[in-house]
């Protein structure tokens, strides 16, 4: 696979949450609003990144059998890193808006599906353009989903009004909100691979990155 | 018996690069993180005292919580502001800014730190800016410093003697915001202990 296919994957095919249904937790809680979703996307990505080529270069040196706590560890550590070097030199308000999301991402499955999936099999470079995909994957993603809510929910974008006199339709802006379009966006993503394979000639077939073969429970 | 010890061994190793590193990273950007925190007081505290205000110095603290005096260009302190802290939130500690008038009543208040869920809890600590697309895309849009926010509103000109949630009949009440409960709570019980510090310093 090429770099750039690397890096693409994550975007389209094997998009982390339309496709491989990771990290639903954040996407779920924090995609109410596009501003939210950009916030928690960028952070993610950046952690992401980071932890895939640590754990990618210390790969061979951690045995197999605590590999996974071991990941647990060095993400934190970066996390935690990364949360204090943006409360001393970012901007004030660039800390504020991403400074909450951060200690979110320590849990986030994303970053430990890609460390276990991915980074611990492959090189730097590779793991790198890996978390640097699926983040963005992630981003685009989330805020698909937080504009389509906030908009419904607010009549606004990005906090900024669309249309003048919106009744507030809270439903969105809450918890069941978030399951409804996600479902519809699974869907049409569903109803778009469908398609592809029928002009194609061929049967659908569901991404080959199931539960069964992840290989957290199976190594 | 080996193998376990391999094992202890490579994860205690981890942890302990780990808090190294940590360590290390805290050290360095301490004062850093310090100046920082201190700055975003400094402009906080222009949200919520009068425009008047020249000045502000810190004034001794009373309960755990800080207390700093407005003065204006002749020396007259016309305003006070305080930050309360409440270990309440969904996230932990959380603190609000709050201006007080002379006769102790609430001129405004700020989240100025929190770590709440975005989305949700941040309903309750967040101030949104009111703008709308078309009036950005026309360049007609101004910067709102201050913008509103229903709940923390609420507090903006009663006399701070102490807050409920609505529901609770006695005292004076507010209304909590659907889907951010506990962070209600949390700004509710830093407000309060705000309310609290301002009355002994009156019964002095």
């Amino acid at each position: 696979m090429s770099y750039f296919q690397e890096f693409w994957k994550g975007i389209w095919k094997e998009n982390p949450v339309l496709i491989l249904m990771l990290g639903m937790c954040p996407t779920l809680a924090v995609s109410s609003s596009a501003k939210n979703a950009l916030g928690m996307g960028l952070a993610t990505t950046f952690v992401l990144v980071g932890s895939n080529m640590v754990i990618s270069l210390v790969r061979n040196a951690v045995p197999g059998k605590v590999r996974i706590p071991c990941y647990i560890v060095i993400i934190a550590v970066f996390v935690t890193i990364v949360e204090m070097l943006m409360a001393a030199y970012a901007p004030a308000e660039l800390n504020r808006t991403l400074g909450i999301f951060i200690p979110l991402i320590v849990v986030n499955c994303i970053v430990l599906g890609r460390a276990e999936a991915f980074a611990s099999k492959n090189g730097v470079i590779r793991s790198g353009l890996d978390g640097l995909g699926m983040g963005f994957g992630f981003t685009l993603a989330l805020m698909a989903l937080g504009a389509v809510r906030e908009f419904l929910a607010e009549g606004t974008l990005f906090e900024l009004q669309v249309v003048p006199g919106w009744e507030p339709f809270m439903l969105m802006k809450l918890a069941p909100g978030a399951f409804i379009v996600l479902g519809f966006f699974l869907a049409g993503m569903n109803l778009l691979k469908i398609r592809q394979a029928r002009r194609e000639g061929k049967k659908y077939t569901p991404p080959e990155v199931d539960c069964s073969r992840c290989n957290i429970c199976n190594r | 018996m080996k193998e376990i010890l391999r094992l202890t061994l490579s994860i205690g190793l981890v942890c302990l690069v780990g808090g190294a590193a940590l360590a290390y990273v805290n050290a360095k950007t301490e004062a850093p993180r310090q100046a920082a925190a201190d700055r975003t007081l400094a402009d906080s505290l222009k949200l919520v005292l009068p425009p008047e205000t020249a000045s502000t110095a810190q004034a001794p603290s009373v309960d755990g919580v800080d207390f700093y005096d407005a003065k204006d260009s002749t020396g007259q302190t016309i305003a006070r502001a305080a930050v309360g802290t409440s270990r309440l939130g969904f996230g932990g500690e959380l603190k609000v800014l709050v201006g007080l008038t002379p006769d102790n009543r609430v001129l405004g208040v700020m989240v100025t730190e929190h770590s709440e869920t975005p989305g949700l809890g941040t309903k309750a600590t967040d101030r949104k800016a009111q703008k709308s697309l078309w009036d950005v895309l026309a360049g007609k849009a101004t910067d709102d410093a201050f913008p509103p926010n229903a709940y923390l509103d609420a507090f903006a000109g009663r006399p701070a003697t102490g807050f409920s949630l609505g529901g609770d009949s006695q005292g004076q009440t507010v209304q909590a915001i659907s889907g951010a409960t506990i962070s209600c709570k949390a700004v509710l019980d830093a407000v309060n202990a705000v309310c609290c510090a301002a009355h002994t310093i009156e019964g002095r």
